[in-house]
């Protein structure tokens, strides 16, 4: 097995997890997320992974996208959840704290 | 423009341009935000680097960065429909696409002939192109199409030292032929602006045609009334971008 390909693919699951939750106590622009996932040990993804993932957030009714014209330059786009993508976002919290208290288990032997 | 901003409008360009073509089958909407955001970020990417840093190793460093093209299209997932290639070695699957595709292309011949078939065509903008004393007390810029646009969308494009101080929002005249944009300028400096970019084509017909990306090039007069230079290289690559455009006349 990869290992690195192994940490890809554990990433890319969690990746909408960590935008959705990023996205839970404020709006936020892209560019922006990206920089915090880099502050995340283990998070840290291609740059421009994180777009797909928001367009597709965005197309499955879970973040809205608001444009915000700036004087000083280009408008930009400003992410923030939905009422599904708030309920989305606690499913999976429920369920990532479920898993990773079996994970957890099941590292420390006491499964069996 | 600077040698290595132009340099970086290239690399910038040929990634941007990479990611649409592997998002060509992708839904229009999603390809467009991502193709918006990319630009947005990777001009971040460049503002944040001194003019020392501006290496042509640096640049591709940025668009490493950003990751390979193709994994636009596997992140997207299943938005992306199955390869023509595949589906069309069906007979079944191609008797139900010629059918339609027949029809549809009568259709469109026939609707087509009263309706606009190219894109919005700027017929004037203003300052005008390449004027190199322009007044640095007038406060906007505008540009004008052949036809009716779309109201309340428009994409004026660009950034850096070179982009204009934006003081305000756009707005269309009565006849939305003419976009008004509400600038701040300096003497003695060369602006650069574009009216759309091939990832922001917000400038449309009435009928969502979007105009081809134009970029407006001039000067403002110094602060004792002399023309100001614009950079040959900017010069040359306005021509690339508006030599697209037909005239009127």
């Amino acid at each position: 097995m990869n290992l690195e390909n192994w940490k890809i693919q554990l990433r890319k699951g969690l990746l909408e997890l960590v935008v959705l939750n990023l996205l839970c106590s404020r709006r936020r622009y892209g560019y922006e997320m990206v920089q915090l996932l880099k502050t995340m040990d283990g998070m840290a993804i291609r740059e421009g992974n994180i777009y797909p993932i928001l367009a597709r957030l965005k197309s499955d009714g879970l973040v809205e996208i608001r444009v915000e014209t700036s004087p000083d330059g280009p408008s930009r786009n400003s992410y923030g959840l939905t009422d599904q993508g708030r309920r989305h976002m606690e499913e999976m919290r429920q369920h990532w704290e479920r898993l990773s208290v079996s994970i957890e288990a099941a590292i420390k032997g006491e499964l069996g | 423009m600077t040698l290595s901003q132009q340099q970086w409008h290239q690399v910038r360009s040929g990634y941007l341009s990479e990611v649409e073509q592997a998002l060509s089958r992708a839904p229009k909407e999603e390809r467009r935000q991502i193709l918006e955001e990319l630009e947005f970020h990777l001009n971040e990417r460049f503002g944040e680097l001194s003019p020392d840093n501006q290496t042509f190793e640096n640049m591709r460093q940025i668009i490493s960065d950003m990751g390979p093209s193709d994994e636009y299209a596997a992140l997207l997932g299943e938005r992306i429909p199955p390869g023509r290639a595949g589906f069309l070695r069906s007979w079944r699957a191609l008797s139900l696409v010629a059918v339609p595709l027949v029809l549809f292309i009568c259709v469109g011949l026939f609707v087509s002939f009263g309706l606009r078939r190219s894109g919005p065509v700027v017929v004037e903008v203003s300052p005008g192109i390449l004027m190199n004393a322009v007044d640095p007390d007038i406060c906007e810029i505008s540009v004008t199409f052949d036809c009716a646009m779309l109201d309340n969308s428009w994409s004026w494009t660009g950034g850096g030292e070179h982009y204009p101080k934006i003081i305000g929002r756009p707005e269309y005249d009565s006849d939305c032929k003419t976009c008004t944009l509400p600038v701040r300028l300096e003497p003695g400096r060369w602006y650069a602006i574009g009216v759309n970019s091939p990832a922001h084509a917000n400038f449309r017909s009435e009928n969502k045609v979007p105009a081809d990306p134009y970029l407006i090039l001039f000067a403002t007069a110094d602060e004792d009334g002399r023309p100001t230079a614009i950079p040959e290289d900017a010069v040359k690559l306005m021509k690339q971008i508006n030599s697209k455009w037909r005239r009127h006349g």
